[in-house]
């Protein structure tokens, strides 16, 4: 109480704001230290309710899924949860291109990885567990590009954004173009993975 | 004329803002970046159009961004933030001393840009945007909405969500829609160019790599955008045209004349002293008033008094050799093009200024040089340079951002990785709940609106990317633990028919990022 006191009556009314409250802008000083107050209650609460949310959280999400993350060239993140299943261990197995690749035995209930894969491949994991001798699947992921520094050539094709047409575009020296461009790969590359 | 120089700043800033404190040490993030970089640099726009030095830019305003600068609590605590180092300035200078010429240079620069702001820009960052934009000099692209990863984001139809907000955000601003999008972090995968062409965006920027390793690998290489088959122009960012004013090791900004940004004089001054002006707790936080210059490769005890003539010297001669070296590389590359080349030069806007302090002036005096003095290069903004080629090659950009490394392990990694299941998991409650609630009430429209923010702000790239980088960390983990706790408070209640009413008007004050936000932007297409 004291302390709103030694406030404008400005300062009180952005305070009865962020309280939200009502004809704040046609309320006397003291009118505005009582309002606040009978406010403030309920913002204590709400202090406290805020302190939770913003300390605790688990690593699960106590929700069954299954993700597939792009990471970097040649690596993807998996992640998953299942929720209500008997079985402890199951296998995740992994896909490119859609052809099986690799299978690896998991936890069920929860887990994380980052997996191995060929860059440039479409990724895809399915979890599951044996039952009498099968295999039977529980979840599929989402699907993945891998990322790659490999360089693909092909053809030159041209097209006029304005017309949509395609067309033929003169080159001046193909041979020049191509030093100059390794040049500043490099550069690149020395850029991206220097520790500034 | 040889060929075109295309810088792009990209100014972002996550959006934070805390209405239940008087003094919030993260809000002035916000308020650093407007008087250290904001200001300055427009400021110096406008003083190139009065000087008539004509000059192109390319710039994204992120929505985070945009939704603070528009935000009049934020804007009255920025006042509030100025004024107190105007008169912090102001009875340091009447104690004399050493430092007197530099602070009273600081005063100077507050008042100058203070009253720029309050009468130029009527109290408005965005309305310089504006009319640089309405006069041509400046081009102003958006971004997703939040700055979220969109290749980290599983959901499609959220990966939409923040290209389609972002694109919103900009029309409600400047009344049109943006041709070029800043993808958050630069971060690029399919479907992206699909959903930037499904929403009408003509551009973007990615790294290097991502041209580089374009399918088939572009012929001019980073020297002229290519257009992916959705009709999307990726334009590439020129590694060395960046490198060279990006980095504090090798680039002009660790130039020991320039200032020292490490070294603020709060943390010299006696707590009892300055009172008024640190946190009401008794913690000291930077003033922003800086007047050493970086000196050398010596301690922080060491560094000498800034001296501003010689600064601006160094700013003079940065200049003309940085535009020296784009008049080379453009002219070796016209001569073996077909068209006139492009060097793309994008950073951080808060670089300018904020970090390097000689920053804006660098720009200043650069698009001085080129006009006066330089007859192979030009300043273009992007889709100036679409407007004079039109005619592009076809070639699918490659999986790249612009963060260490070149792809997404500054995000993804072993102690930010359990943030992305959440994320899933909240997106996928988001898509459902917006077809299980039919006929909402008010109550529950609110309810589901704040759904919709807290996911968003969930997805903003910068709580990994502190967490990472081990700044802020504490703050950074608080905040994507409280927006994926709040959004699933607010989940469960809206099932269970109890939505907590006076949490709900709290967060509608606090997260008010998106006031026009409607949930049904989450509906999937059937």
């Amino acid at each position: 109480m004291e302390e709103l006191q030694k406030l404008k009556r400005k300062e009180l009314i952005r305070i009865a704001k962020i309280y939200g409250i009502k004809n704040r802008n046609k309320m006397k000083k003291n009118e505005l230290i009582r309002a606040i107050k009978k406010a403030r209650k309920p913002i204590e609460e709400l202090r406290k309710t805020e302190e939770k949310l913003k300390r605790e959280l688990s690593k699960k999400t106590e929700e069954t899924h299954l993700i597939v993350l792009p990471k970097e060239p040649g690596y993807v993140y998996v992640n998953w949860e299942v929720k209500g299943k008997e079985e402890k261990v199951g296998t995740l197995i992994v896909f490119e291109d859609d052809k099986e690749k690799f299978s690896i035995p998991v936890n069920l209930d929860y887990g994380r990885s980052y997996i191995h894969v060929e860059e440039d491949k479409k990724v895809k994991v399915e979890l599951g567990v044996e039952k009498n001798g099968k295999f039977e699947t529980l979840l599929e992921s989402n699907e993945v590009i891998v990322p790659t520094t490999k360089k693909t050539e092909g053809r030159k094709e041209f097209r006029d954004i304005k017309t949509f047409k395609m067309r033929k575009e003169g080159i001046i020296s193909e041979e020049e173009i191509k030093k100059v461009v390794e040049g500043e790969e490099k550069t690149a590359k020395e850029i991206k993975y220097s520790k500034e | 004329m040889r060929g075109y120089l295309a810088i792009v700043l990209h100014s972002h800033l996550p959006f934070v803002k805390h209405p239940e404190e008087e003094f919030f040490i993260e809000e002035n993030w916000l308020f650093e970046a407007i008087l250290e970089s904001y200001l300055p640099l427009l400021y110096n726009f406008y003083r190139l159009k009065k000087e008539d030095i004509p000059f192109k830019i390319t710039m994204s305003l992120t929505p985070p961004l945009s939704n603070m600068l528009l935000d009049a609590l934020l804007m009255d605590r920025f006042k509030r933030y100025v004024n107190s180092r105007i008169e912090l300035t102001k009875e340091l200078i009447k104690e004399g001393g050493s430092a007197k010429e530099n602070l009273i240079f600081y005063r100077a620069r507050f008042e100058t840009l203070f009253n720029f702001f309050e009468n130029e820009l009527k109290g408005n960052v965005i309305n310089g945007f504006k009319k640089l934009e309405q006069d041509g000099d400046l081009e102003v692209i958006t971004c997703s909405a939040t700055h979220g990863i969109l290749p980290l984001e599983v959901h499609r139809k959220i990966q939409e969500v923040q290209v389609q907000l972002g694109i919103e955000n900009y029309r409600q601003i400047f009344g049109k829609d943006p041709k070029g999008i800043w993808l958050g972090e630069c971060a690029y995968a399919p479907p992206i160019s699909q959903i930037l062409s499904k929403y009408g965006i003509k551009y973007t920027i990615l790294d290097a790599h991502g041209l580089f390793n374009a399918k088939p690998a572009p012929l001019y290489g980073i020297h002229a955008p290519i257009v992916s088959e959705d009709g999307v122009v990726f334009f590439g960012r020129d590694p060395e045209a960046s490198k060279q004013v990006w980095s504090a090791k090798e680039g002009y900004p660790g130039d020991f004349n320039y200032r020292e940004f490490y070294k603020d004089i709060v943390y010299e001054l006696d707590s009892e002293k300055i009172k008024k002006y640190i946190h009401p707790a008794g913690f000291k936080f930077d003033s922003g008033i800086k007047i050493h210059r970086i000196t050398g490769h010596v301690g922080l005890d060491k560094k000498e008094l800034y001296n501003r003539n010689k600064a601006e010297e160094m700013v003079e001669i940065h200049a003309g050799n940085y535009m020296f070296n784009r008049e080379r590389q453009i002219e070796y590359l016209s001569h073996i093009m077909d068209r006139k080349p492009i060097v793309v030069a994008p950073f951080d806007t808060e670089l300018f200024g904020h970090w390097w302090f000689e920053g804006p002036d660098f720009l200043y005096k650069l698009f001085k040089k080129i006009h006066k003095d330089s007859s192979l290069v030009k300043t273009i903004t992007l889709s100036q340079y679409l407007e004079e080629y039109p005619v592009l090659q076809v070639s699918s950009p490659a999986i790249s951002s612009w963060g260490d490394g070149g792809y997404f392990k500054v995000w993804l990694n072993d102690s930010t990785d359990w943030i992305y299941p959440h994320l899933y998991t909240i997106g996928k409650k988001m898509l459902g709940i917006v077809n299980k609630i039919k006929n909402p009430n008010e109550i529950q429209k609110r309810a589901l609106n704040m759904l919709g923010r807290e996911l968003l702000l969930a997805e903003s790239s910068d709580w990994a990317f502190l967490i990472t980088v081990g700044t802020a960390v504490s703050y950074a983990k608080e905040r994507q633990t409280f927006h994926i706790n709040a959004f699933n408070k607010i989940y469960n209640e809206i099932l269970n028919n109890n939505i907590d009413e006076t949490f709900l008007d709290y967060l509608e004050q606090r997260d008010s990022i998106f006031p026009f936000l409607n949930y049904n932007i989450f509906t999937e297409e059937r």
